[in-house]
């Protein structure tokens, strides 16, 4: 690591050529793998991930670039040649004595998982795959263990200092099953802890997951497919927050709205969604995969406001989004690692609980869709997601669980018909969000709500 | 790189119950221009080293790491350690006879002030190419991959591919309809970028999209444009993944050597293609990469294999070992295989042809999300999309929200005509290789909506 006069000798490097802000991002990140077949261990790997990237800003113009030669003089090569990407001119902004500045990180680690031997690890795979023994149809399931220390240090042209540590343990679950037709379904799902190994400690908790997982793949099975048809959608409450992610929290962010890609540009302030719709994006809520002390700016994280009743309040804005909005950042400049510039990405997106009663909004539907599990899906201006477990209702009831089944619309047009939302928030484990700046933890979560109408894509004839 | 130094040394004192090793060194260079509104926006350049080692003997493991402070004996030792847990899982190694030797270099260098000017001038064209085109933004890119590995058995071989990447973006609103578009190419360099084609399939990508009306679900003869071919390949090659077949959760497990598709498919993944900047010389177990024929006139003839893979069916590999980040969002390290350059090969005629033979049916403009909507074990794929339905080979209205439906299978075999509009993309997730696709004409899909 460098010295704090080598630091700022870095960042003094990268604007001499007027640029008007710098940040040096440094990583240092351990990963180990294991993975399991239900038998044996497949392999286990140790993966080290270290380098660094300089961020120059002049205007709403950025430079990026990174490197993993992390000596002072690579380093300074690397500012140099920033600078001189940055096209000319001569700056005459002095980089100020660096200030830590430290916050207390929302998921605190007790056990860094890199003190754990493989053997705990391995024992703890071996217990879970235990756990699913006997399942009939199982044609293969493979348990994968992964864990993540990364720490990071963000200093800048502001005088800023400050380091993260961000850690998980992840179990992957990867199964296929094969119902009595012979039909064959495949279908993996994390369960996430997003702490050092204590996050493991409870053995009983994953192997229920796991149990969960089967059982819940055995319904799907006998899923039945649906004609295409239009009618009221119920999203179970958690991980169906999916939803939002998709068709608002993509497009509210400021990446999106500065490249004129989302419907929300221009809709501060007026009403956008449903009176049902108080949307949040909060990365510092404790224990949730999507925390952080800071973003990877150095930005403390914290609870954005994006909808309120229905009306639009927040774009999710890192910062030079937030320059070319005209905004301050919200703390959500994120990013994969020190390969990527940060963008405006999103962190714990959920729809707040409201004041409707859950069953009732099941009851009251004469012919609809019960959605129990979401896949991943994509977002835009027309947003998609996989449902992945879902019941037909008729008549208030649940009558048999469906597959091959597809969710797309025009987010704006669909959050205007949320009529129903539940009092219960549900949140999720959380996985990878995709996008320009490379794959971040997020999770994103609700309590159960209706969409009154909605096209559902179903393969029946 | 590594010096040979480090790695001599390292082969000259294996840890314990390691009997062979190799390295190799990736290194990925990208220096990016983007430009947007008459000015360069943003700009990268980005210089990455990742170092991976496997030991196979007694103990078999494999590690890798980005600090390249780190010495290559302790690299080995950190595999030997991991390898030591794994109850004698074997890692399959080959002779340095059977693997790629020597050194091969393909693409030129080219300037970050050729970048910028590529950039602006590409970018200005789009902008003032139709008064509904509203914001406009172009990278350009010169990526580099090396790729250097070496062997205790005495193999060397080294590899440099540059390739020239193109993104285009553009937003347009149209009768207060607000719609918009991107697409990426690989070109093997600077003077491959035709302008006037991008452009001109930018403006018919925006100009096909208007507000939506209502259909009926139900049967349709269906043109499949390059974007949705090319995203269904995205995710399908998997289904030709030696090792899927091999562990039976490919919808094509045994299909090798029948009949799956028209007699107009053919699909090849090539190790280098004339179109496409990104080169692949070996894969990471030191193979040489071959061209692989996967399909031709719709009998299944090929799969993609690494050593362990092509041993189970008794045939060479073909040089696709590959790492994935499976488990990691960081360094893919996990062992499987992956294309090089994936081509639904083109066939003889225009896509106008194509839509001239559609009749009544419905054009299926583009499509999102792929990963999620294909099952590889059963093949069933559900995609989201939007498209124009035709009457009398006639476009009559737009229609969003809609999903096409059915078998990888199915698919294959209703292609009744290929165009000759092939484009090449790289994955833009993990760089890890390219794909090319031109539109399909199909018989026959489920389309769902309202």
């Amino acid at each position: 690591m460098l010295s704090q006069q080598e630091i700022r000798q870095v960042l003094g490097e990268a604007i001499r050529t007027g640029g008007d802000f710098a940040e040096l991002f440094w990583e240092d990140k351990e990963e180990h793998d294991i993975d399991f077949d239900g038998h044996k261990v497949g392999r286990a790997t140790t993966v080290r991930t270290a380098g660094a990237g300089i961020y120059l800003l002049r205007g709403e113009q950025s430079v990026y670039v990174c490197t993993n030669d992390l000596s002072l003089s690579s380093l300074l090569e690397q500012a140099r040649r920033a600078a001189e990407l940055l096209d000319g001119g001569t700056g005459s902004l002095q980089v100020p004595p660096l200030v830590v500045r430290q916050i207390v990180s929302p998921n605190p680690v007790e056990i860094s998982p890199g003190d754990v031997d493989n053997a705990r690890k391995i024992a703890l795979l071996r217990d879970v795959s235990g756990s699913t023994a006997g399942y009939k149809g199982l044609r293969s399931l493979g348990i994968g263990y992964s864990d993540k220390d990364q720490r990071v240090m963000i200093a800048n042209t502001e005088g800023l200092y400050t380091e993260d540590r961000r850690t998980a343990c992840r179990l992957r679950m990867r199964a296929t099953v094969e119902g009595n037709d012979g039909k064959l379904l495949s279908r993996w799902q994390d369960y996430v802890q997003p702490f050092g190994f204590e996050g493991m400690r409870d053995t009983g908790e994953a192997t229920a997951f796991a149990k969960d997982f089967l059982d819940r793949m055995a319904v799907s099975l006998k899923a039945e497919p649906i004609r295409s048809c239009t009618v009221a959608v119920v999203l179970e409450a958690g991980s169906c927050g999916t939803f939002w992610h998709e068709c608002c929290g993509h497009p509210l962010e400021s990446i999106a709205i500065a490249s004129g890609s989302s419907e929300f540009c221009g809709q501060l302030g007026k009403k956008v969604a449903s009176d049902k719709v108080t949307l949040l994006d909060d990365g510092t809520l404790p224990g949730m995969y999507g925390s952080e002390a800071v973003d990877d700016e150095g930005t403390p994280t914290r609870r954005n406001l994006l909808i309120e009743q229905g009306v639009l309040k927040g774009y999710l804005c890192d910062r030079m989004g937030g320059r070319r909005l005209g905004m301050q950042s919200t703390g959500n400049g994120r990013k994969q690692d020190y390969t990527y510039a940060p963008t405006s990405r999103m962190t714990n997106t959920f729809l707040a609980p409201g004041t409707d009663d859950e069953e009732e909004m099941i009851r009251d539907i004469d012919r609809g869709l019960f959605v129990t599990g979401c896949g991943g899906g994509a977002g835009g201006r027309e947003f998609s997601i996989e449902i992945t477990e879902g019941w037909w209702i008729e008549k208030g009831k649940l009558v048999h669980p469906v597959s091959g089944l597809t969710l797309n619309g025009r987010g704006m047009e669909v959050i205007k018909l949320v009529d129903r939302v539940g009092s219960k928030l549900v949140p999720d484990f959380g996985g990878f969000c995709g996008a320009s700046s490379g794959l971040v933890p997020t999770t994103s979560f609700q309590p159960r709500m209706r969409v009154s109408a909605m096209a559902v894509g179903g393969t029946a004839e | 790189m590594m010096e040979r130094k480090d790695w001599e040394r390292a082969f000259g004192r294996l840890p314990e119950g390691i009997d062979t090793a190799e390295f190799q060194a990736q290194r990925r260079q990208v220096v990016s221009v983007t430009a947007g509104n008459g000015k360069v926006t943003d700009t990268g350049a980005s210089s990455v080293t990742t170092i991976y080692a496997r030991a196979s003997g007694q103990v078999n493991g494999t590690a890798c790491t980005q600090d390249l402070g780190e010495d290559l004996s302790e690299l080995l030792e950190t595999a030997r350690r991991d390898g030591s847990c794994t109850g004698g899982h074997h890692l399959t190694m080959q002779g340095k006879e059977q693997m790629f030797s020597g050194r091969v270099e393909t693409g030129k260098k080219v300037s970050a002030a050729q970048l910028k000017q590529a950039a602006l001038q590409l970018e200005g064209k789009l902008r003032t190419a139709g008064e509904f085109v509203q914001q406009t933004s172009v990278t350009v890119s010169e990526e580099e991959d090396v790729s250097q590995l070496v062997s205790s058995n005495g193999a060397e071989m080294e590899s440099v591919s540059r390739a020239i990447v193109v993104s285009v973006s553009a937003q347009a609103e149209r009768d207060g309809f607000g719609c918009g578009t991107s697409f990426e190419l690989n070109l093997p360099g600077l003077e491959s970028v035709n302008s006037d084609q991008i452009v001109d399939e930018i403006l018919e990508r925006l100009s096909l999209q208007k507000g939506p009306e209502s259909f009926t679900p139900g049967r349709y003869r269906v043109l499949l444009e390059q974007p949705v071919v090319w995203n269904i390949m995205l995710t399908a090659w998997q289904a030709f993944a030696g090792p899927r077949c091999q562990n039976r959760t490919s919808c094509l497990s045994d299909k090798l050597g029948q009949k799956i598709g028209a007699d107009c498919l053919n699909i090849t993944d090539y190790s280098s293609h004339p179109a496409c900047g990104r080169q692949f010389a070996f894969d990471y177990e030191g193979t040489p990469s071959v061209k692989v024929e996967i399909m031709r006139d719709g009998v299944m003839t090929g799969m993609l294999h690494h050593l362990d893979s092509a041993a189970a069916y008794s045939v060479p590999s073909n040089g696709r070992a590959g790492r994935c980040p499976q488990l990691t969002s960081g360094i893919p390290n996990q062992h499987t295989v992956t294309p090089d350059i994936w081509v639904v090969e083109p066939g003889s005629s225009t896509k106008q042809q194509l839509l001239d033979q559609l009749g009544d049916g419905i054009r299926i403009t583009d499509s999102y999300d792929p990963f999620h909507c294909l099952d590889i074990s059963s093949g069933h794929f559900s995609i989201p999309c939007r498209g124009i339905l035709y009457q009398d080979g006639k476009p009559v209205k737009n229609i969003a929200s809609i999903a096409i439906h059915g078998t990888l299978e199915e698919l294959f075999r209703s292609v009744v005509g290929v165009a000759d509009d092939l484009l090449i993309s790289p994955f833009i997730m993990t760089h890890a290789y390219c794909v090319g696709a031109p539109s399909v004409l199909v018989s026959e899909l489920v389309v769902s909506g309202k």
